[in-house]
């Protein structure tokens, strides 16, 4: 039975002919295909689009963080300076009432 | 049915240093091969043929890896029969029941083997599409298990135990169809 269906197995999938004009719409699609091939520039490198998303991703995330760390470093003098501002007031502070006592306690020995 | 690899190593070596005209000297020496390959897959000429010019493409990208005509009509066979296996599953290609549950007309035994073997292609098109590929590859390339192993990097006992499958369930659909019950059952009694 397996020997008589691989008979006709074998008549009905004879090669077929390839309808009329097949090469050349083949042949029809190349020229696009090689176009596409000759138009790259020999010297040129294998166009590489993960590594053009990289470098703009590297440059905006560079530049992001320059943008930071110049707010960091604004922040940190602004910090500084209102720090010596409030050491300077302290120390006149302190220095008046100083004064202060030292006046009361002259009047206080008179 | 095979080629003569001879016939073609000068025209590979002429098309792989960029001649147009050895190239589709190429596609016309080969066309019928993928093209039968793809018909007989899918069973649908147009379809058939678009993914046929696919993969000449393909190949004209890939010339200068073919070693010689043999490798040439090899990656030709393994491309258009990988392509097919690709194009049925992406399609589920028409087959909402399978070959087991499909009712089939009867035929008269008087059928002529032009109906015959028209039917054998439509009963083919039920079967998953490594049994297609497997069927078409061994009757009408005329590739042994091993070679079909190689082309579908499959071992040799899954390619013959699925071609057994494969003319089984061919098999019990002809006999349902009554396409065996006259031809095929009188020749086995002999």
């Amino acid at each position: 039975m397996n020997e008589e269906i691989e008979r006709k197995l074998s008549e009905a999938l004879r090669r077929k002919r390839a309808p009329e004009g097949f090469a050349g719409r083949v042949m029809a699609r190349l020229p696009e295909t090689a176009a596409a091939e000759r138009g790259k520039p020999a010297t040129m490198p294998p166009r590489r689009p993960w590594l053009a998303l990289a470098l703009a991703a590297g440059l905006a995330l560079a530049s992001f963080g320059g943008v930071r760390y110049q707010q960091y470093r604004q922040g940190q003098e602004a910090k500084r300076q209102l720090l010596l501002a409030l050491r300077i007031a302290g120390e006149k502070l302190t220095l008046a009432q100083h004064r202060v006592a030292g006046v009361n306690e002259r009047r206080g020995e008179q | 049915m095979r080629e003569e690899p001879a016939q073609i190593a000068d025209t590979l070596r002429d098309a792989q240093r960029g001649g147009r005209g050895a190239f589709a000297l190429l596609v016309e020496f080969h066309q019928n091969m993928v093209y039968s390959l793809l018909v007989h897959m899918l069973g649908e000429e147009a379809v058939a043929e678009e993914i046929a010019q696919d993969v000449f493409l393909e190949l004209h990208k890939n010339l200068n890896s073919m070693e010689s005509p043999v490798h040439l009509a090899r990656w030709l066979r393994m491309v258009a029969s990988r392509r097919g296996i690709d194009e049925v599953r992406r399609r589920r290609f028409r087959a909402p029941q399978g070959i087991e549950d499909l009712p089939e007309p009867r035929i008269e035994p008087e059928v002529e083997d032009v109906l015959l073997s028209a039917r054998l292609r439509r009963l083919l098109e039920r079967l998953p599409a490594k049994h297609r590929a497997i069927v078409v590859l061994r009757y009408q390339e005329d590739l042994d298990p091993g070679e079909i192993a190689v082309l579908l990097e499959m071992p040799v006992a899954t390619v013959k135990s699925t071609l057994h499958r494969a003319l089984g369930m061919l098999r019990r659909a002809c006999e349902r169809a009554g396409l065996g019950s006259q031809e095929f059952t009188q020749r086995e009694a002999v």
